[in-house]
Parts: structure tokens; C-alpha cells; sequence
């Protein structure tokens, strides 16, 4: 797995692993502190060209379903989390976070550690 | 709305004894309750049973009563002290049904009193099953196809009609007891009888199964605005059919979806708006985990166990909260203590994982059945807080002190692949040992969830684990791996054992890679606001947030871990007593505990609180960030003691009674060296590994002996042996988990047992008071009346204690509290043996002699003497009043546990009967502890051979006031002989006058059996126990026991006659 690094204006850097979309991303970094709903925020609109960091560690868990997306689309430019969840385990979950997010072309960076 | 000024003086009601279902959580609650409304400037006066609670101390509340929690003495409070106000949602299910008994009856409105926080209408509609059935119906929330039945009949009729497997549910009993899953009909008649028995309302609800659905709590609270937030929600990793109180709980929920998630949330809001809650409450729900079908289990319109667990998960004080709500306040007033900035009405988010896991006492019940069901059986739990979910996992395992620190349980090894399979269908304590071990044998992830219906995503997180083991065994020891094995929570003594690398080379490897546990904040907000309160947890994540700037000096107090038998909340009492002494003298306080119910961990209690396991190297990590002065070992009882080698080794000082000396007192040679120095005698004996060094020592002493393995609480694992055959079983028991010090064996000499708690300065010793305890020696401590002060000791044998007492404190060089066990035999004082620590006691006689005693001994351990404070030394004065400390059991709740009293301690709590003399005293200790007290029936003795001639008194006693006596034949013959009429039972088990017949149709009030020796549990005697304790039936094993029994039933004086006492007035 390659490292990816997440570098702030500041000149604060955070490393991590790289998944997902192999590409760099240059956006504004804000946070979400919810503890659920990680599709919603990606796909919600407001969150326009940001990267997002998820404030609550396990991410993934109950994969993706699509229904639940707040709009047609990610809005969001790239996605920093703690750790993502092996497997999904829902009766909705269509498919897992990491590949959806390759398909979708966002970049992410695993095991953020803050 | 601000505070409602026409409240001015409030009465409290604790929850009483520590027992199975019902822990510390109400302590933690309780005291929290009188802090808030001591603030605000209300007089609160406070009723409790329960001697060693923090809520029941002198500056808690105004008035404290700790006397029986009935519906009579709670009367009699009332009437003496007219409070404007009761509040009743904070002690327990116990508080609650009091208050609903006296509202019900109209006597509060009768006496203008007011029920603050929820209705009476409202607890009924969340209490009473049919009410509660017809109000979810009217909201349109789903409940599960139920019916409240109150005979037999007409449950099984309804359980046809839905179909097999159902739940019963007794209505109004705490922790679910009598409850339980019907597969037949054979089980559904046998629960369904025993649930309506155990029913104040004798109702039991019959309900469908859903075992195999998702449990999922809320905790909500609700103001009188309407105002309402969830605190947190959790998810059992068990799914639904196991107590939550026996689930593993992890919080968040971890697999539901945000849908799922609002769903259940807007249901839980739903639920609390509609009754009209105001307080704490909680709502259990079932989720169907293909789909979105969902039904509501049950509410407890209260704070609980759940509650305080939601509290320390989140740092969100629901108690506190809920007492504030009670007043008047509304969620917007009230600030948010951990950030200062935000208000109640912030709804708390986590950014870590909290695990929690029931311990459970099965270690002290051999005979016990270990499955889990509807019926709680946990005496307390464990709580971790870690980054991920595994770590989590590891912490709290390790957390629980069973001597397993990792998914490894060494005992599955020798299972074939067919039984560890077999094991998995087992729904028990080991249940996640069983699945690590069946994921290590190659079964995957779908096949387990196949059988256990545990959610795949917990079950992948375990095969995580035993995937780092693999890899651990398997692969080079480097830092990555290291470093990913600490991430996932292994301990270097872990990644030693799979290894087989030196612990000092781990460590080595990890200090080159500044491999380190760094320190996260639990804040609320997932760090959205700068937090105030310094409340962490370990992680191996970047960037140390633990703030370690300070001017003061540092001292670490360690917790007592997990209630559990033999270590119950009394420990927890004497670590916040010396947090707050150690505040006074202006130390930075540190405490280290595991326990989400209990006070200590409340963050408002120590300058620092770390929720950490209570093992050497999780405190090491403490220490190395905090680099403390000292630490205070001596009042977390022997899983603070455990430790002390450990902080030495890293170069901690030990704060009072040095390592060396604690040691002196606990190993078993170099304690007799001390006594031969002191010119003290103790029972002979000696020190065995072995069956035949066993029977050699006790052969040279003479039968019967004592048998114990060394450093143990509780006298876990300590029987009496009378013979060969008893000593094989006993060693080889004991020998079933390594010994690391030897067995001993002493002489087993019958006697008085006396109890002293002593403060030592080095020079002068200052004893609170003696106590005698009323059942003989071979009954452990714990488990006996303890009667302050000494009724039946002379003199000279008193003086005799506390000189031994002092030549011990000197020998032993004990620099704060020590705790001493004599037996008295024909005016002969014997050592049983020196604890060198706080005890059990301590809480109780601190408050009868009104002595600070954790407030003194930690004064003392920073230098202070005894003789430069106000108590003066040798034997504190004498108080007027007699008090006397009960114990009580949870052994309904145990299924197949023996209730006989020996050496191993079967307690789980105590209340305290306080009055100005002996007989009045045990009368309110009795009524407090549950058992009424005749003055008139039947009673059933069925004692051993060699008891037959000492019961002979006794039931002539209880004869001649009139009482019937029935009697098995031996013990019939032998009263008749000696002019006893009895009724002879010819069978034990058949006929008309059988046994059960007789005590389930409620005509035997009390039962005398003392149990003949092993503990069988196909023997009569011990059938006959199990069938008092199921039948709610005092049952006497010790002839002590009965005798004070006796002695209450002579006082003739009823529980409206004895005066209710003040304690702070003492």
C-alpha cells in the first residue's frame, strides 16, 4: 500500500495509507463529527470540492447503498478516515466504500491517525 | 424554565444491596443526584440500605437513613421529615417501585408530597406490560406479539396461538429475574410458574421469540419543555435473547445505517415524548437485521445500568442531567461540564469505540449453569474505550481479571474440531473465546454467523485478531508488525507469548520506534470544542493529548476494577476517600479504573481519570506520561494490591505501607515469621503444592483443616476438608490454574471470628472498632453478620486484639490501613490473617463511628500522626449505637449455585441494620436484606448428624413460642427424643407433605439445613436450598444465623415500632 501524505497549509503534514483513486486532490480540508450516514456526506452537495475527515474512527461498515444518497453524485474532492471496515455487513449494502470510491475517482487516505 | 423555588427539601431513595442486576450504577447515580440538588441549595435527605455507598456519606446529604428501603420505614422518613419532594428515577428499580407504591396508594398526595421528574402515570405506562402494550399501540410503535397473563392457563393457550420458542417476562423484577426462553411446552410451564411467583404483581408477559434480531438501546433524556436529545445509542454484540446486562456492548452502533440509525432514534424520541418523560430513560429495541422491521422491547423510565454505561462512554453526566431536570431546568440551562462552552442539549458524538463486558461470578460457582439467557447473571462490568473496535476488545477482555488476556482461552485447545464446533451452538461466557478458537480452526466468517446469528461485522473483527496472532507466530518480529499488534491491543506479554520473542526485546524494538500509547481526551464532541476534563484513554495513535503541565505533585490511586464477588463497591468508596483527601492536601489526583458504574470513574471525581485495564503494563503507560510521585495502592483492594510489585519495578514510589511489608503479610512463611516475632499464635499449618504434601499436613495437624490457595480475595477457591478424599478434590480444583505461590493448609479452628480496621502512623495505632462476627469461623467474613460494636467479647480478649493489633502494625511497619481477622476461642486469640489494605468494612464503620478513616489513613501515608489529629490512637470511643452489616445474595439469579455458607465468599452486597440496641438493629437488618421475620408458622430443620444436639436449643426456642415444626426424619427422631413435637416428612420429595409441596404453597417460613460435606448437586440438602432460593424462602445454612434470626423474632417489635436513626446525628 503506498503512503499518502495529507499536507495543510500551515505546513502540518499527516501521513497515511493511499487507496482508492490514484490522483492527488487540492481542496479545502473540513471535518463531520457524525457517527453514521459517511454515503450522505459525500454525496451531499454542500460539501462541494471539499475533503471531508470523518471524525468517528470505523468507516465502511455498512458498505454503500445507493438509495440513501443525498444527490446524483460525490461532491466531495477527497475523504480522510481512521480505518475502513472489512467487510460490510448490512441487508441493503450493494457494495463496499473502497470500491466506490475507485469507481468514483476520490482519493482517500486510510489510518489518518489525529 | 429555570429551578422551581417551591422545591426546598427532597428525599432521595438509593436501590440498596449490591445484588445481581442491580450493581454501583445506582451509587454512581445516587451521589451524583445529591451533589446537583446539594448545589442548587436543597435540603436533601437520603434514604439507603446500603452501608458501602458514597451516596450514603456524611457530606452527600443533610439526613442520611440507611434503613430498610420498604414501603413502612420510607413511611416513617416521610412522616419524620417532611420533604416537599421524592425523587425516584435515580436509586434503581427499587427506588422506583417504592415511590410507585406510595403514590399509587395516595399517601404522597395525602401528605403533600411530590413525585419529581416523571409522572406516576407515566412510570406506569412504561412499567406495567399491558399499559405499556396499549400506549405503543396508540403511537403506532411496534411491540413484539405479547400477552400479560396471570395464571399458567391462558400463557400456554397464547403461546400456542403465536407459536414456540417465546419469552417470558415477570413484570416489576429487576435484571429480568424468573424469565427465561420456551422451546417446549415442558420449559414454558416450568419458567412461566417460577416468573409469576417472583411478580410483585404476579404477572408475567408471554411474547414471541425473535432471538437472532439485532438489540439496539437508546438513551434519551426528555426535560419538561419537551426538549429532547439521545445521548447514545449501543449495539449488543449478542443478538437479541441474551440479558443486555450479560451482552457484550460496544456504543455506537456499528452496523446499522444512518436510516436504521434515525429510525430508531426518532422511535426512542417518540416513546420517552409520549410518556411524558422527565429524566433519564432508556429504550431497548429489536431490529430485524433483513429488514427494516424493528420492535420496542422495553423502557425503563429511569436511569440504569445502560445509563451510567452511556454516561462514561460519552462523558455526557445523565444523572446529574436528569437530577437538574427534576428541579425545574430545562436542557438548554444546563451547562455541559466537559467542554464548559456547550449546553445539555448537545447531543453528544464519540470518535472512538467503547466495548463493554459483563463479568460474570461463575468462577465462584462451580455448579453454576454458565448459559446466558433473559435472566441476568453478571455482578458487574468492564468498560474499554479504544480507537478500534479490536483494541477495544482486548482491553476490556484483559480488563476482566479472569487471567485471559487475548482471544486465546487455553482450555478450548483440547476440544476436536467437532466439539469446539458443538461448543459454538452454546449461547455462554465463553462465547467469544469459542468463535476466536473455531475461526482459528478454519471456519469463516459465514459459517459462524450461521450459528450464533452475531453480526458479521463483529465476527470479522475477532477473525482480525486471531489473523494478527497468526501473523505474529508466523512471521519476523519487527516494528510493523509490533506496531499494527499494539494498534489492535495486544500487550507486550501477548506478543511475547505468540512470538516467543523476550518481552525486554518487544520493548526494545518498540522504544527505537517510539512504538507508544498516546493519550486521547473523551470530550463529547469529537473534539469540536476544546474539552475541560481531563477524562482519556490509550491508544497507539499520534499525538499525546493528556496535558501534562501541573505545579502540583502527582499521585496515581488505583481502582478495584469490575464489582464482582468478594470485591464489591466498598473498594471503590475508599479509592474516591482518598482522591478527595489527596485533593486536600493539594496532590493532582490520578485515578486508574475500569468500571463505567461505578463513582470513581465519574470525571468529576480525581484531577485526571484514565479508563484503562488494571494491568502492569496499561499502567506503566499512564505512568510514563504523567511520571507521577507516588502511587496509592492500598484502597483498590487486591486488584490494586496485585499491582504494587509491578509500579515498583518501573520505579514508582509506593505511597504508605512499603511493597516489602505487604508481602510480609501475604506469603504465608514470611507472615509466620512476623508472628513469631510478635509472640502471636495462629492456627499450625503449612504450605502444599501437592495432593500428597496435602494430605501429609493435614494428617500431621488432624482433620478438619482449612485449604487455600494464597494472594486470593474473597477466599476464592478456600473450602474446610475433613478428610483424604476432600483434600484430593479441593487440591486439584485449586490446581486447575497455575499456582504461583503455594497452597496453604491450616488447622481449622472453630470459634468467634472478630474483624479490627486500623490506621497505622508507624508509632501509634488508632482502631475505628472491633467487630464480631456472629457465624463462627469456616464461614467467610463476608458472608457473616457483623456486629459493631463487639457484644459478646470480655474484656480481656478485647485487649488481647488491640495490643495484637498494635504489635502487628509495628511489626508490619503498616503506614495507613491494615485489616486483621482473630478467632476467639475459650478466651484464646488466633491470627487468621492480615490484610494489608482497606476492606470490606471500612465504609460501614466509618460511618457508624463517624470517623473519616480513608480521610485519616491517606493523611497519614503523606507523614501526618496520629497523635497531632483530633481522634486520639488505640480504640476509638465506643458508639451508642449497635449496627450491624447483613449480608445479601443473589442466588435466584444463579441458577444451580450453592447457597450453604463456607470459606468462599457467595455475597453480593450488604445492608446495614443501625439502631440503639442489639435486637433492634438485627430486626432492621433483616427486614433491609429481604428476609421477614415470623411470629408465627412452620418451620423446616434438616440438619447433619453433628448439628443435631447444638439445633436442639434453638428449636426448642421456636417451640415454645408456638412455632410447628416440620423436621426429615433423622433430624424428627432426634427433636422427639429431646420433647419436640414435629411433623416427621417419611419422603423428602413425594406425597402431599413433600418439601416442595409444603414451601411452594408458602406454608414453611423459614428453612434450618445445614449441608452435609460436598457440594453434589444431586444431594437433597442441596436441592432442598436451590428450592427455598426459588421459592423466595429464607434458608439458614449456619446455625449462627438462625440463632440471631431468633433473636429478632424475640424483639417482637415490628418495623413501625423501631425508631428510623440519623446517621449524621450519630
Amino acid at each position: 500500500m503506498e503512503t499518502g501524505y495529507l499536507v495543510l497549509e500551515n505546513g502540518d503534514i499527516f501521513e497515511g495509507k493511499r487507496i482508492g483513486a490514484n490522483k492527488d486532490a487540492l481542496c479545502e480540508v473540513v471535518f463531520n463529527t457524525s457517527m453514521t450516514g459517511y454515503l450522505e456526506i459525500f454525496t451531499d452537495p454542500s460539501y462541494a470540492g471539499q475533503g471531508v475527515t470523518l471524525t468517528y474512527p470505523l468507516i465502511g461498515n455498512y458498505g454503500i447503498i445507493t438509495n440513501d444518497a443525498e444527490s446524483r453524485k460525490i461532491w466531495i474532492k477527497a475523504v480522510f478516515i481512521h480505518e475502513l471496515a472489512e467487510i460490510e455487513s448490512n441487508f441493503r449494502a450493494e457494495t463496499n466504500l473502497d470500491d466506490y470510491l475507485r469507481e468514483n475517482d476520490i482519493p482517500r487516505t486510510n489510518e489518518c491517525q489525529y | 424554565m429555570p429551578k422551581n423555588e417551591k422545591i426546598k427539601k427532597v428525599l432521595v431513595i438509593g436501590s440498596g444491596p449490591i445484588i445481581i442486576g442491580q450493581a454501583a450504577e445506582f451509587d454512581y447515580a445516587g451521589t451524583q443526584a445529591c451533589v446537583e440538588l446539594k448545589k442548587e441549595g436543597l435540603e436533601v435527605v437520603l434514604v439507603n440500605s446500603n452501608p458501602a455507598t458514597i451516596m450514603t456519606d456524611k457530606n452527600m446529604a443533610d439526613k442520611i437513613y440507611i434503613e430498610p428501603l420498604t414501603v413502612k420505614t420510607v413511611k416513617k422518613i416521610i412522616e419524620k421529615e417532611n420533604p416537599d419532594s421524592i425523587l425516584p428515577n435515580l436509586g434503581g428499580q427499587t427506588g422506583l417501585n417504592i415511590a410507585m407504591e406510595l403514590a399509587e396508594s395516595g399517601y404522597l398526595q395525602e401528605k403533600g408530597v411530590k413525585l419529581l421528574g416523571t409522572s406516576p402515570e407515566g412510570i406506569k405506562n412504561a412499567e406495567d406490560r399491558q399499559a405499556f402494550k396499549d400506549m405503543m399501540e396508540s403511537i403506532n410503535e411496534p411491540c413484539i406479539a405479547s400477552k400479560v397473563v396471570t395464571d399458567l392457563q391462558s400463557g400456554l393457550e397464547f403461546a400456542r396461538e403465536i407459536g414456540l420458542p417465546v419469552i417470558i417476562r415477570p413484570a416489576y423484577t429487576l435484571g429480568g429475574t424468573g424469565g427465561g426462553i420456551a422451546y417446549t411446552e415442558a420449559q414454558f410451564n416450568e419458567i412461566c410458574e417460577s416468573g409469576l411467583r417472583l411478580s410483585r404483581v404476579h404477572q408475567v408477559l408471554v411474547e414471541k421469540c425473535i432471538s437472532g434480531w439485532k438489540e439496539i438501546e437508546y438513551e434519551v433524556i426528555r426535560d419538561s419543555k419537551g426538549n429532547c436529545i439521545t445521548v447514545c445509542n449501543m449495539e449488543n454484540i449478542d443478538p437479541v435473547g441474551v440479558h443486555t446486562g450479560d451482552s457484550i456492548v460496544v456504543a455506537p452502533s456499528q452496523t446499522l445505517s444512518d436510516k436504521e440509525y434515525q429510525m430508531l432514534r426518532s422511535s426512542a424520541i417518540k416513546i420517552i415524548s409520549a410518556l411524558k418523560i422527565e429524566g433519564g430513560c432508556n429504550v431497548q429495541f429489536a431490529l430485524n437485521p433483513n429488514s427494516f422491521e424493528y420492535a420496542v422491547i422495553e423502557v425503563n423510565p429511569r436511569v440504569s445500568r445502560s445509563s451510567a454505561l452511556a454516561s462514561k462512554a460519552t462523558g455526557y453526566p445523565i444523572a446529574k442531567v436528569a437530577a437538574k431536570i427534576a428541579i425545574g431546568y430545562t436542557l438548554d440551562e444546563i451547562k455541559n461540564a466537559v467542554t464548559g462552552k456547550t449546553y445539555a442539549c448537545f447531543e453528544p458524538v464519540l470518535d472512538y469505540v467503547v466495548v463493554k463486558i459483563p463479568k460474570w461470578p461463575f468462577s465462584k460457582f462451580l455448579t453454576a449453569d454458565r448459559n446466558l439467557g433473559t435472566q441476568m447473571k453478571a455482578t458487574g462490568e468492564v468498560m474499554a474505550i479504544a480507537p478500534t473496535l479490536e483494541a477495544g476488545l482486548m482491553k476490556a477482555i484483559r480488563s476482566l481479571e479472569e487471567n485471559i488476556d487475548s482471544l486465546i482461552l487455553p482450555k478450548l485447545s483440547i476440544y476436536s474440531n467437532e466439539e469446539i464446533r458443538e461448543e459454538l451452538k452454546k449461547v455462554n461466557n465463553e462465547r467469544i473465546w469459542v468463535i476466536a478458537e473455531n475461526l482459528r480452526r478454519g471456519m469463516t466468517i459465514e459459517q459462524i454467523h450461521e450459528i450464533t446469528k452475531i453480526d458479521k461485522f463483529f465476527i470479522s473483527k475477532i477473525n482480525n485478531l486471531v489473523n494478527i496472532e497468526k501473523e505474529l507466530q508466523s512471521s519476523k518480529l519487527d516494528a510493523d508488525s509490533i506496531r499494527k499488534a499494539k494498534k489492535y491491543g495486544y500487550t507486550d506479554k501477548v506478543i511475547s507469548n505468540l512470538t516467543k520473542a523476550r518481552i525486554e526485546d518487544i520493548r526494545k524494538i518498540r522504544e527505537d520506534n517510539n512504538i507508544v500509547a498516546n493519550f486521547k481526551m473523551v470530550d463529547t464532541c469529537a473534539a469540536e470544542f476544546e474539552a475541560t476534563t481531563p477524562y482519556y484513554y490509550s491508544s497507539y495513535d499520534e499525538d499525546n493529548e493528556a496535558d501534562k503541565k501541573t505545579d502540583k505533585q502527582k499521585v496515581v490511586v488505583l481502582g478495584s476494577g469490575p464489582i464482582r464477588i468478594g470485591q464489591g463497591i466498598e473498594f471503590d468508596y475508599c479509592s474516591v476517600h482518598a482522591v478527595w483527601a489527596l485533593k486536600k492536601k493539594g496532590f493532582e489526583t490520578i485515578i486508574v479504573n475500569n468500571n463505567p458504574e461505578t463513582v470513581s470513574t465519574d470525571f468529576d471525581i480525581a484531577d485526571k481519570l484514565y479508563f484503562e485495564p488494571l494491568t502492569p503494563e496499561d499502567v506503566e503507560n499512564i505512568i510514563n506520561v504523567e511520571k507521577p510521585y507516588g502511587a496509592i495502592v492500598q484502597f483498590g483492594g487486591q486488584t490494586a494490591i496485585k499491582l504494587t510489585k509491578a509500579l515498583k519495578e518501573m520505579g514508582v514510589k509506593i505511597l504508605g505501607t512499603s511493597e516489602e511489608n505487604m508481602d510480609r503479610a501475604e506469603d504465608r512463611e514470611l507472615f509466620d515469621q512476623v508472628l513469631n516475632n510478635c509472640n502471636i499464635t495462629r492456627p499450625q499449618g503449612g504450605t502444599v503444592y501437592t495432593v500428597a504434601e496435602a494430605k501429609e499436613v493435614a494428617n500431621r495437624l488432624g482433620y478438619p483443616v482449612l485449604v487455600r490457595p494464597s494472594y486470593v480475595l474473597g477466599g476464592q477457591g478456600m473450602a474446610i476438608a475433613y478428610d483424604d478424599s476432600d483434600i484430593e478434590k479441593l487440591i486439584e480444583e485449586i490446581n486447575k490454574i497455575a499456582q504461583e505461590h503455594p497452597i496453604l493448609v491450616d488447622k481449622y479452628i472453630m470459634g468467634k471470628e472478630i474483624e479490627v480496621d486500623a490506621i497505622c502512623d508507624g508509632e501509634d495505632v488508632l482502631i475505628p472498632g472491633i467487630m464480631e462476627l456472629l457465624e463462627r469461623t469456616g464461614v467467610h467474613s463476608g458472608d457473616s453478620i457483623s456486629v459493631y460494636p463487639t457484644q459478646n467479647v470480655n474484656k480481656e480478649s478485647a485487649d488481647k486484639i488491640v495490643e495484637y493489633t498494635k504489635l502487628l502494625a509495628k511489626e508490619l511497619n503498616i503506614i495507613g490501613m491494615m485489616n486483621i481477622q482473630f478467632i476467639l476461642q475459650n478466651n484464646e486469640v488466633y491470627i487468621i490473617e492480615v490484610n494489608p489494605r482497606s476492606s470490606r468494612t471500612v465504609p460501614y464503620i466509618s460511618k457508624v463511628t463517624n470517623l473519616p478513616v480513608i480521610d485519616i489513613a491517606t493523611r497519614v501515608i503523606f507523614g501526618e500522626k496520629l497523635k497531632d489529629m483530633k481522634y486520639g490512637t488505640g480504640v476509638y470511643k465506643r458508639s451508642e449505637y449497635v449496627a450491624i452489616k447483613m449480608p445479601v445474595f443473589s442466588f435466584e439469579k444463579i441458577k444451580n449455585a450453592d447457597t450453604s455458607l463456607g470459606p468462599e465468599m457467595k455475597s453480593t452486597g450488604e445492608v446495614l441494620g443501625v439502631a440503639k440496641n442489639f435486637t433492634d438493629a438485627i430486626v432492621k437488618a433483616f427486614i433491609a436484606s429481604g428476609v421477614n421475620i415470623p411470629q408465627e408458622g412452620n418451620i423446616l430443620i434438616t440438619v447433619r448428624d453433628k448439628d443435631k444436639q447444638e439445633v436442639l436449643p434453638l428449636a426448642k426456642k421456636l417451640y415454645n413460642r408456638g412455632f410447628k415444626i416440620y423436621a426429615t426424619k433423622g433430624t424428627s427422631a432426634f427433636l422427639k427424643q429431646n420433647g419436640i413435637e414435629t411433623n416427621v416428612l417419611e419422603k423428602i420429595w413425594e406425597g402431599a407433605e413433600s418439601i416442595p409441596n409444603l414451601v411452594e404453597a408458602g406454608k414453611i417460613n423459614f428453612i434450618i439445613n445445614t449441608p452435609t460435606k460436598g457440594k453434589e448437586s444431586s444431594r437433597d440438602g442441596f436441592k432442598i436450598r436451590r428450592l427455598a432460593v426459588e421459592c423466595k424462602i429464607p434458608c439458614f445454612t449456619s446455625l449462627d444465623t438462625a440463632n440471631a434470626l431468633y433473636d429478632a423474632i424475640e424483639d417482637t417489635k415490628t418495623e413501625e415500632e423501631i425508631e428510623v436513626v440519623d446517621i449524621t446525628e450519630v
